[in-house]
Parts: structure tokens; C-alpha cells; sequence
């Protein structure tokens, strides 16, 4: 039978030219073939494709074409190789531990992934859990210091921390005047300094001071001597340690004295300036206190800037 | 209108009734994204076919480098 192996011998003496063109129509039925995925290697070529009984084949490719599908149609399709796999039980127990393998790495990305997942999600969870016990905890506080208890009570606490104070005898008569706590000490000051290497031995009554306690977002603290007070230098310095303008040098205390400020702990600053006011320092003050006399040389505090205030007259803001 | 032969990569060939050209057999296969060849010639979507024609059709593959 000649097949697409062996129909060649056919052709053996034909001319070159006819040799030729059933070279061609073999290499197109073999080219159709192989784009149909058709094994024709059993065909018998010459009566499938043949023109005439010398072994001609045809070379019109429609003619070929129809011979192809024909013979096709008379061919049994072969059984569905997946049916063989399928029942072949050695074959499946092989791909099934092959599937395994695969799935093995899969398995393994998987679960990592998993873990990864949840430990992502346990650490949002955790996050959002403290978020919202922190917003909670800060709405509590909102709603406590939006109330009016809230506000009595920290009232109170200054009240009674000024009251601490004032039961300690230096400071006496707290009025509010214009949104101004004032306080005045209950006694003259008297600062003393003895330096024998320097010769100096200074004792100086600098006389009675008043507070002021300026009651804002951002509270401050300021010294005012009283009208009558005599100890002054010529620079008009009415204690070593409070500048022209009322500032103080809080010296060694200043972060402490800011601290109480900020959070209106005015008992807590009433205690660091009555220890300011009634000791001297001679490391470093606005003046040393020998410059200082009290015979009157240079005049009276001017009447801008002393206690009681000018002009308005002390009054309670309520 | 020709009947043709078209043969899709890996399956049995098929007869198709009036077609006229290479786009007919795609739609009607629906392979749009397939590159087809006629009589063992590339063809495209316009190629007007006749009866007994044989048209393979094959995914469109470009191959390319280790690279790429």
C-alpha cells in the first residue's frame, strides 16, 4: 500500500517535473495533516489523493483538500486518550502524587499568606481597638471638662490651693480686678546680706509687695511695690529680683514657676515667689542689694506703677 | 458563498456552509484573536475564500527572547 512513507518508489522514473509537483502535493497533504493533528502515516496515499493508476497525485489544493476531509469522515476517530488515563491506575496513583507535589508549594505559599494575613489583620484589629479605647477615653475627658462640675471643681482646686497660701500669713487680701487675681504680702520685706570679704553687711526694709496673677489662656505673674515703699535704687528697682517692669527672675525656679503657671497652680507659684521675694540672691540680681536706700534720695514709686493700681479701683469681676 | 474546511489547531476539521471569507470563519468559530492560512497560506480577514478551501486556524502567537 503506498503511504506517505513509501509512494515515492512510485515515482521513481517518472520526469523531474512531475516528480516535482507530487513532491508538492505530498508536502501539502502533510502540512494538512499536521494542522488537523491527523495521523495519515497508515493511508494509502495513491487512493486517497492519487489522479490516475500511475501513482499521480492531485495538485490542486481544493482537490486535495476535499480528498482530505472525505477521507477523514471515513476514518474512525480514535478512542479519547483521556478515557486510558483515566482507568489506568498506576498512571493516576503517579499524577496524583505529582498533583500533590504541585499543590505542596501552593499549600505552603497559601498558608504563609494566611498567616500573614491574619497577623495583619490581628495588629489592625489591636491598633483599632486602642484607637477607639483612646477616643473613648478622650471623649469621657471632653465631657467631663465641658461640664459645669468639672469647672466648679477646678475652681475649687485654685481656691482652695490660694487658700493653702493664705493660711501660711505672707500673703493676704486676694481680690480679683480685672480679670487679675491680686495679692499683697501681709508684712514689709526685709532682705539682709552679709559679705565680710566684700565688708558688706546690708540690711534693707524694701517694704510690702503686691501680686498679680494675670488669669488667661496664658497666665502670668507680675510684682508691684506699694506706694509707700521707700528702698529703691536709682534705676527705680523696688526689690533685687523684680525687674522695672514687674518681671521676676525666678533664678533657679524659672521651669518650675512656668510649669505651675501653665496649668494654673497659682498656690504652687504664690509659694516659689513668696521664697523669692523674701530672700536675697547675690549670684545674680537685676541689682544688688546695697545699691538700695531708703532715705528717700530718689523719690516715691511713681504713681504708673505701683500698688494699688491706677486708675480703676480694685473691685470684684463677679 | 463557499463551503470551506476549517480546521482549528487541535481538533477535528470541520465543514462550514456559506462563508465568504476568512473573518466569516472566525465569527462563525468565534476565534476572532486567531490567525488563520488558507491553503497553506497565511490569509487575512479579508481574504475571500471558495469551496473546499481549507483554513486553518492557530492561536495568535508571538514568540519572542530569553529577554522578553
Amino acid at each position: 500500500m503506498p503511504t506517505v512513507n513509501t509512494i515515492q518508489k512510485l515515482w521513481e522514473d517518472m520526469p523531474q517535473k512531475r516528480l516535482e509537483k507530487n513532491q508538492g502535493a505530498l508536502d501539502y497533504i502533510c502540512a494538512l495533516a499536521s494542522q488537523a493533528n491527523v495521523n495519515i502515516s497508515r493511508w494509502n496515499i495513491k487512493t486517497t489523493f492519487g489522479k490516475d493508476d500511475e501513482g499521480n497525485l492531485m495538485t490542486d489544493p481544493r482537490d486535495l483538500n476535499k480528498a482530505f476531509y472525505a477521507k477523514l469522515l471515513e476514518v474512525k476517530p480514535r478512542p479519547a486518550r483521556s478515557a486510558d488515563v483515566k482507568s489506568d491506575r498506576a498512571l493516576l496513583a503517579a499524577l496524583r502524587r505529582h498533583a500533590k507535589n504541585m499543590m505542596a508549594t501552593e499549600i505552603r505559599d497559601a498558608k504563609a499568606d494566611y498567616d500573614r494575613q491574619l497577623r495583619t489583620s490581628q495588629d489592625r484589629y489591636r491598633q483599632y481597638v486602642m484607637a477607639l479605647t483612646n477616643a473613648t477615653q478622650a471623649n469621657l475627658k471632653l465631657e467631663r471638662l465641658q461640664s459645669d462640675t468639672e469647672l466648679s471643681k477646678r475652681a475649687e482646686t485654685i481656691a482652695d490651693s490660694i487658700a493653702d497660701v493664705l493660711e501660711g500669713g505672707f500673703w493676704t487680701e486676694p481680690v480679683v480686678h480685672n480679670g487679675a487675681l491680686w495679692l499683697q504680702t501681709a508684712k514689709p520685706i526685709t532682705l539682709t546680706y552679709k559679705k565680710a570679704s566684700a565688708n558688706i553687711d546690708v540690711s534693707v526694709n524694701l517694704g510690702r509687695f503686691a501680686a498679680k496673677l494675670t488669669m488667661s489662656d496664658r497666665p502670668s505673674v507680675l510684682v508691684y511695690p506699694f506706694a509707700k515703699n521707700k528702698a529703691t535704687t536709682s534705676s527705680r528697682f523696688y526689690h533685687p529680683h523684680v525687674n522695672t517692669g514687674g518681671d521676676i527672675c525666678w533664678g533657679n525656679v524659672r521651669e518650675k514657676a512656668l510649669n505651675h503657671l501653665t496649668k494654673w497652680n497659682f498656690g504652687k507659684v504664690l509659694g516659689l515667689l513668696q521664697g523669692l521675694l523674701s530672700s536675697y540672691s547675690d549670684g545674680n540680681p537685676y541689682r544688688p542689694l546695697q545699691d538700695f536706700t531708703t532715705a528717700g534720695a530718689f523719690g516715691a514709686v511713681p504713681r504708673d506703677w505701683r500698688y494699688p493700681p491706677k486708675p480703676a479701683p480694685m473691685e470684684d469681676d463677679e | 458563498m463557499a463551503t470551506v474546511i476549517a480546521s482549528v489547531l487541535g481538533a477535528q476539521p470541520q465543514q462550514l456552509e456559506g462563508v465568504e471569507t476568512v473573518r466569516d470563519v472566525k465569527q462563525r468559530l468565534q476565534l476572532t484573536n486567531y490567525t488563520a492560512n488558507v491553503n497553506g497560506t497565511a490569509a487575512k480577514d479579508d481574504t475571500r475564500l471558495s469551496n473546499d478551501d481549507f483554513v486553518a486556524l492557530a492561536p495568535a502567537v508571538k514568540g519572542g527572547n530569553a529577554n522578553s
